[in-house]
């Protein structure tokens, strides 16, 4: 189907002032660009802007600081610990939820968005109540020889209770939608149950488990409130880099609290990129409850 | 409320879609807009209805030059393909909707919007359904009260995009005829758009034929039968039988080309080719045009098959090289041909267009 | 991990499902009836008491102040966006979707940050503000602004895809029948997003009320003044008035948890109609 289009006379592109067809362009337009620009773009641009106000120097040597690389590396180390744990158990959970369905299904359906509905202060200081040595679960750990509690165990703990129904709630509708015959035919077809996990099952879930992982990985990243009370804060122990920007704001080192909220913005926008083009990829009809989700 | 387009455009992106339409529409007919799908019709509807701003030329319904119009101002009645109804508004509520929100001063009282509601469901055989949700309604029904919500604010012009294109073949006949019983009544204007083009034959007045965004004929559903004004019009308008020939200096057609080279056959007067002088020229036909004489001539076609098709018995008559096969329907009641037998071919029917890619034709 | 029809009813499923019981009751149940017990150490009344406390009744009073602005102000800009960006094609479309969704997954102290290096004594407009007297950061202003940024994307991100999923038509044929933007929004676009507006709504409520971090950057932790609930919780946890922070907690997790449930709970209905239907 490839012929030459001859252009036709008198052919040429209107200007964008052509009105539009469904009306109020001007008006959603305008009050949404003021709405992005105020609350978005002007922020982030002074966050973006800030470390360098006293040269690339000062800011690579904010970065630089032992105290800030631990931080850093303890964040994203717990965050993608965290998220491998979340991805395994909420593939678990969605599949039990989705495919076995055990009496008692819906509270467990229910349970799974505990995390969603507490308030992060509020799992803090629960979690914390719970891991600390005296609590319902750190006392029996305790007593075997583990520390939970202002450990780094403890953050990625925190992280997991955060980020699970992320990674349930992305994988649930896409095994939802995804044929029970899928897996009869491979079974009929003499498949063992490993080999329809393996080639049947995960790659039509791949998009979606790597969706939930990159969900629970960004939001544990950034974890502020569920985890500063079970971490202990201890410097280059259990330090996480939120709060080392809060503390270099109260140290009123603008740049070094800066430098790592940089980081961390990237560290977002890279997340948001990956999950947006794994998105495309996963049913539409996701965007509603993953909008809920995040 | 009569159409007229000039000389208009619509480029999506850097690709035309409407390229350099003129069409004049007179007040009261039914045109139906009919091309193979990509080909712009339904941008060209858009753009009729305001839909599609983004065009040039000069566009005029009745004395109104509506060129820069915005589509709520045109007055147009606009049957959307999958309906568009409002899905948490009751089929009376739907209805209503052009005449609620008119400018207060414009606004009819709401008795009489109610009695204009009432007037129309029953012109539209829907009169029990005014308090359903569309989602409660058939097929048919919704595009019952999709034509009702597009008639309440008494529009000259109606457009209707792929109006058939959801039903069923059964309800889809129906609403046919019921539709153009419509448009006789309500004395529209009416511009249709559809993929099928038995359903615009059957319904509309005259029939434009888009192909790749351009206009290639516009004429009366018998015009377009009898003179296509090229291969394309005739091959879009249903099944056809194509042979490659050769004309003479005065145009007539002396001979068949290719696999059919040889057979005997008669063909159409000169006066029907397009345009005189010597060259190749494509016969094409309907497969019940062609006329099959038995003989026994040297390069013959023989009868290689043959089955019913309804009234019709179906040949399937082959080149004499056995290389190349067609189909002829011919009437039951005619004597049957012997199976494997010789036959010459009359093509006194064909439409005789240029060959498409031939040096001489200038096409 | 081998999961399989097979296994559905097998031995190991039931080891599967015992698994998954077992995850759920560690992880998601076990937090919440500690937060219940903690609570009720000292009976309902060390609950009660707790609330009454002066303190604590600001701190309420403060949330639902941030709660009544915030969600409001997102609720109004976010349906536009939405519209915005689903009724009309524009360049540069995929970029105002990212800077939409952003806030999303940007670390909540990040969110406060920003106002701080805006706002702050030492930002942008800082030496400005101060010149006029006007308090941003660690005031109301700040806390509203943090919050306005963490809640940013819920209202829009629900009601888009459902915007997107019934295309343009509907408007169009409002268009067609002569309704002006007044009458497309509120009388078209508006009913058939309904469910979904309230859906976001709640969450933006729900994230509101319970915003910790970004907050808590903003915000000058005065007892009475400059603390909303969240923080006060933190306060009382860090003075060791267990109970107080507690009684708090649960009435926070009690407001959220209701927000998010009846949402849930809309959801299903719904879905269920649709398959009725």
């Amino acid at each position: 189907m490839s012929h030459s289009v001859p252009q036709a006379p008198g052919l040429r592109r209107l200007p964008f002032g052509v009105p539009a067809v469904i009306p109020g362009r001007t008006l959603s337009f305008g009050l949404t660009l003021f709405w992005v620009t105020a609350l978005v773009v002007l922020p982030l641009t002074a966050l973006a802007t800030k470390p360098f106000g006293r040269g690339f120097k000062v800011m690579l040597h904010a970065l630089g600081d032992a105290r800030a690389l631990h931080a850093l590396a303890l964040s994203f180390g717990c965050a993608l610990g965290a998220a491998s744990l979340c991805t395994l158990l909420g593939l678990l959970l969605a599949w039990v939820l989705e495919r076995v369905r055990p009496p008692g299904w819906r509270l467990l359906d229910a349970l799974v968005d505990i995390p969603f509905a507490l308030p992060t202060a509020v799992a803090g200081i629960t979690l914390t109540s719970l891991y600390a040595p005296t609590g319902w679960i750190g006392a029996p750990l305790d007593r075997l020889g583990i520390k939970v509690a202002f450990t780094p165990l403890g953050i990625t703990l925190a992280l997991v209770f955060v980020g699970l129904p992320f990674v349930v709630r992305t994988v649930l509708p896409v095994l939802r939608e995804l044929p029970r015959e899928l897996e009869e035919a491979a079974e009929t077809l003499g498949a063992r149950p490993g080999q329809i996990a393996r080639r049947v099952l995960l790659p039509a879930l791949a998009p979606a488990l790597a969706t939930g992982f990159g969900l629970a990985f960004a939001r544990g990243v950034g974890e502020y409130g569920s985890v500063i009370f079970i971490a202990g804060n201890r410097p280059m122990v259990s330090e996480i880099a939120p709060l080392l920007i809060v503390i270099r704001l109260q140290e009123f080192n603008y740049a070094g609290a800066s430098a790592i909220g940089l980081v961390m913005l990237l560290a977002a926008a890279l997340c948001l990129l990956a999950i947006t083009a794994l998105r495309r990829r996963l049913p539409a009809s996701l965007g509603v409850r993953l909008g809920g989700a995040a | 409320m009569g159409v007229d387009l000039r000389n208009i455009s619509c480029l999506f992106g850097r690709t035309p879609a409407v390229r350099d339409i003129s069409l004049r529409v007179s007040n009261g007919e039914f045109l139906a807009l009919v091309g193979p799908s990509g080909a712009g019709k339904t941008t060209l509807l858009r753009i009729i209805a305001g839909l599609e701003p983004n065009y040039t030329g000069q566009l005029s319904i009745g004395a109104r030059d509506v060129t820069r119009v915005p589509a709520r101002e045109r007055n147009i009645g606009f049957v959307f393909q999958n309906y568009a109804l409002f899905r948490h508004m009751t089929v009376a509520e739907n209805v209503a909707f052009g005449l609620r929100v008119r400018p207060r001063k414009r606004r009819p009282a709401r008795a009489a919007i109610a009695a204009r509601v009432s007037e129309l469901l029953e012109l539209v055989q829907v009169g029990p359904l005014a308090q359903r949700y569309p989602t409660q309604l058939s097929g048919g029904q919704r595009q019952r009260v999709a034509l009702a919500r597009a008639l309440a604010t008494e529009p000259e012009l109606l457009l209707l995009d792929e109006p058939f294109g959801a039903l069923d073949p059964l309800v889809r006949k129906e609403i046919r005829t019921w539709l153009r019983r419509l448009h006789e009544r309500l004395g529209l204007t009416s511009i249709l758009v559809t993929h099928d083009q038995s359903e615009a034959l059957e319904v509309a007045d005259r029939i434009a034929v888009l192909r790749d965004g351009s206009l290639e004929q516009v004429d009366t559903p018998d015009a377009l039968e009898d003179r296509p004004s090229s291969l394309f019009v005739h091959q879009f308008l249903g099944e056809t039988v194509g042979f490659d020939a050769s004309a003479g200096t005065d145009g007539a057609i002396l001979s068949l080309n290719g696999p059919w080279n040889g057979t005997p056959a008669r063909f159409p007067e000169p006066a029907t080719a397009p345009g005189p002088g010597p060259g190749r020229r494509h016969l094409s036909l309907r497969p019940w045009e062609i006329g099959l004489e038995p003989t026994d001539a040297q390069g013959a076609a023989r009868v290689t098959g043959m089955g019913r098709a309804g009234p019709f018995l179906r040949y399937a008559v082959r080149a004499p090289d056995g290389s190349h096969a067609v189909e002829v329907l011919r009437p039951s009641s005619l004597p049957p041909l012997p199976e494997d037998g010789g036959c010459a071919l009359d093509l006194r029917l064909a439409r005789v267009f240029a060959q498409p890619g031939a040096d001489d034709t200038g096409a | 991990m081998s999961v399989s029809p097979p296994l559905r009813r097998s031995p190991m499923a039931l080891g599967l499902t015992l698994l998954a019981w077992l995850a759920a009751v560690l992880f998601l149940l076990l937090p919440l009836a500690s937060l219940g017990t903690e609570a009720l150490r000292k009976g309902l009344g060390g609950v009660l008491r707790a609330l009454a406390d002066d303190d604590a009744l600001a701190a309420i009073r403060l949330s639902a102040l941030v709660v009544a602005v915030c969600v409001p102000v997102n609720t109004v800009c976010g349906l536009f966006a939405a519209y915005a960006l689903t009724k009309y094609d524009f360049p540069f479309r995929g970029l105002l979707l990212v800077l939409i969704e952003l806030p999303l997954s940007v670390s909540p102290v990040v969110a406060g940050l920003v106002w701080v290096l805006l706002f702050g004594a030492h930002g942008w407009f800082g030496p400005w503000l101060a010149a006029h007297n006007i308090a941003v950061v660690f005031a109301l202003p700040g806390i509203l602004l943090a919050t306005l940024f963490v809640t940013f994307p819920f209202v829009a991100r629900t009601v888009m895809p459902v915007m997107e999923s019934q295309g343009r038509a509907p408007e169009e044929a409002a268009t067609m029948l002569g309704a002006g933007f007044g009458s497309v929004f509120l009388r078209v676009t508006l009913p058939e997003i309904r469910w979904a507006l309230l859906s976001g709504v709640l969450l933006c409520a729900a994230r509101a009320l319970g915003e910790f971090g970004a907050v808590s950057v903003v915000s000058g932790h005065i007892p009475g003044q400059t603390e909303t609930v969240p923080l006060h919780i933190e306060t009382l946890y860090n003075g060791y008035d267990t109970v107080g922070a507690f009684s708090l907690a649960a009435v926070l997790a009690l407001c959220s948890g209701a927000m998010v449930a009846s949402r849930t709970l809309m959801d299903w209905l719904r879905g269920r109609r649709s398959v009725a239907r």
